[in-house]
């Protein structure tokens, strides 16, 4: 725009300076809106998904320690200690490790789950 | 000829005989960033090769800056020199001139930033474009010299936004003679960020602010990482074209960090590319430092100008933080709104520090780097502002 010129008016920084300034404010704070809104839709979309695996765990787990073949490896949630933690997050999280570790739950057993930082 | 003439011819010949009194002063400044880097550890992975840069570019007759071919300096062409004639460091400066290293660069720290922090809380972005306020600042002030013309007042101002590689950048493309001193202040006050900030942060707070426990960050997740980047690069570059280069490269790095898919290429990014670019990048801008060019008024209003960008950056931030205390009922520690100035990580340790002499149970280091990085992309956008209006 002001390629050609060598030299600008006071008014002409000025002007360069607010525009600037305001550019840069204006592109941030656009941004600020647009991961705002992705956030929410983010966590949205995911929520679905968390509750319903939340309601199949108790399922699985129940399955899980029905065909248990051997008494020592059946997983009895009375067994595991809870510290600051619900039973769903607990579920949740050891359907998490026998998925991720790729053992079968009733081959797993949890002595306790704690809830380190808030 | 006898052995006296031999020896005689020889020293004539030398570098010694053909020593200028600027080349002379240059080599004692590349001597004192050896001394900031080495012993003081001033960003010294950059100010190393920027100083050996500036040490070979000033050796006489060693002709590495030499360009017989005339591919950047038409008036230098000498008949008959091919591409291959020229000095080593000239045709690795190619990288600089074309904006291929800052580019890499970019993409390395894109490879290298947590995003996390940000995401967590958004409104950081505001303290990050606040923090870009000495650009315009130090714009002003030197249009008000009446020294430099509008591409230079831009080259300079881009100091204040403390990132390296969109000084270097942006200067390549307007005022490429500045480069050498431009380019040798971004990164010594980058360094001094622990000795500047402090003072302008203390002096715009009071205790009772600097004290502010801030909430914990919430998590981010992998989706929203993963989303941020290609939005972002989507939204501004629709915006503000001229900031494609750069915001592109960075995100296209974050990408590779965050889509969980591509680790040996966020890794090479991260470690070799970056490594081996800032290598050639720091070597070629210190060889830019030619007596000639850096002995000059100007170098020292660059100098002068870019503590002025530096300090006033840092004001920006810090009085949006005051602003952000108020309207969230001071929830929010102004310090962290001097993290706004780049400089990852540095000044997000500033932050952390100062807090933490205020109240010693306080931890801003997380909060401090969404407004951090959020500085990072700032002042890429004012860089392409400023190349939309001065760039040809």
């Amino acid at each position: 725009m002001l390629a050609d010129r060598t030299d600008l008016s006071v008014i002409e920084t000025l002007t360069v300076c607010l525009a600037g300034i305001a550019v840069v404010l204006f592109e941030l704070a656009l941004l600020a809106v647009l991961v705002w809104l992705l956030s929410k839709a983010v966590r949205a979309f995911e929520k679905k998904p968390a509750k319903a695996a939340a309601a199949e765990i108790p399922v699985q787990l129940a399955e899980a320690a029905v065909s248990a073949p051997a008494p020592a490896a059946v997983f009895a949630p009375n067994e595991v200690s809870l510290v600051n933690t619900d039973e769903q997050t607990a579920a949740m999280i050891m359907a998490i490790v026998s998925n991720e570790s790729d053992i079968p739950l009733n081959h797993l057993a949890f002595k306790s789950i704690k809830l380190v930082e808030e | 000829m006898n052995f006296i003439e031999v020896l005689k011819e020889m020293a004539l010949s030398s570098g010694f005989a053909a020593m200028t009194l600027q080349q002379g002063i240059m080599l004692v400044v590349s001597f004192v960033l050896f001394y900031f880097a080495i012993v003081k550890k001033y960003e010294p992975l950059l100010l190393l090769p920027i100083a050996f840069g500036m040490m070979l570019a000033n050796l006489p007759l060693a002709g590495l800056m030499a360009d017989p071919a005339g591919l950047m300096d038409a008036t230098q062409k000498v008949a008959g020199a091919h591409w291959y004639d020229d000095g080593v460091l000239r045709l690795i400066y190619a990288g600089v001139k074309s904006s291929i290293f800052p580019c890499l660069i970019f993409m390395g720290v894109g490879a290298m930033t947590d995003f996390g922090p940000l995401l967590a809380n958004p409104s950081s972005l505001l303290l990050g474009a606040a923090a870009q306020l000495g650009i315009y600042c130090a714009f002003f002030v030197c249009m008000i010299t009446g020294v430099f013309t509008p591409q230079e007042a831009a080259s300079i101002a881009i100091i204040g936004g403390a990132d390296g590689p969109t000084a270097i950048f942006l200067t390549g493309r307007l005022a490429p003679d500045l480069l050498g001193p431009i380019a040798v202040a971004a990164y010594s006050y980058m360094a001094l960020i622990p000795l500047i900030q402090p003072p302008i942060m203390r002096a715009l707070t009071t205790k009772k602010e600097r004290e502010v426990r801030m909430d914990q960050l919430r998590k981010v997740s992998k989706a929203e990482k993963i989303i941020f980047p290609i939005a972002v690069t989507v939204m501004c570059v629709l915006l503000l074209p001229s900031v494609a280069p750069l915001l592109g490269m960075f995100m296209l790095g974050n990408l590779f960090r965050e889509s969980g898919v591509t680790e040996r290429l966020s890794d090479t990014a991260q470690n070799a590319l970056t490594n081996i670019v800032t290598i050639m990048l720091g070597v070629t801008v210190g060889a830019t430092a030619n007596g000639e060019v850096f002995l000059q008024l100007k170098t020292l209003l660059i100098v002068g100008i870019g503590l002025v960008a530096f300090a006033f950056s840092t004001v920006g931030g810090v009085l949006f933080g005051k602003l952000m205390y108020l309207v969230t009922g001071g929830r929010v520690n102004p310090l962290i709104g001097s993290a706004g100035v780049s400089a990852v990580p540095m000044a997000a340790r500033v932050s952390q520090v100062e807090g933490r002499k205020a109240n010693p149970t306080n931890f801003l280091l997380m909060h401090a780097m969404g407004p951090n990085v959020a500085g990072v992309i700032g002042s890429a956008v004012a860089a392409g502002f400023l190349l939309l209006m001065f760039g040809k």
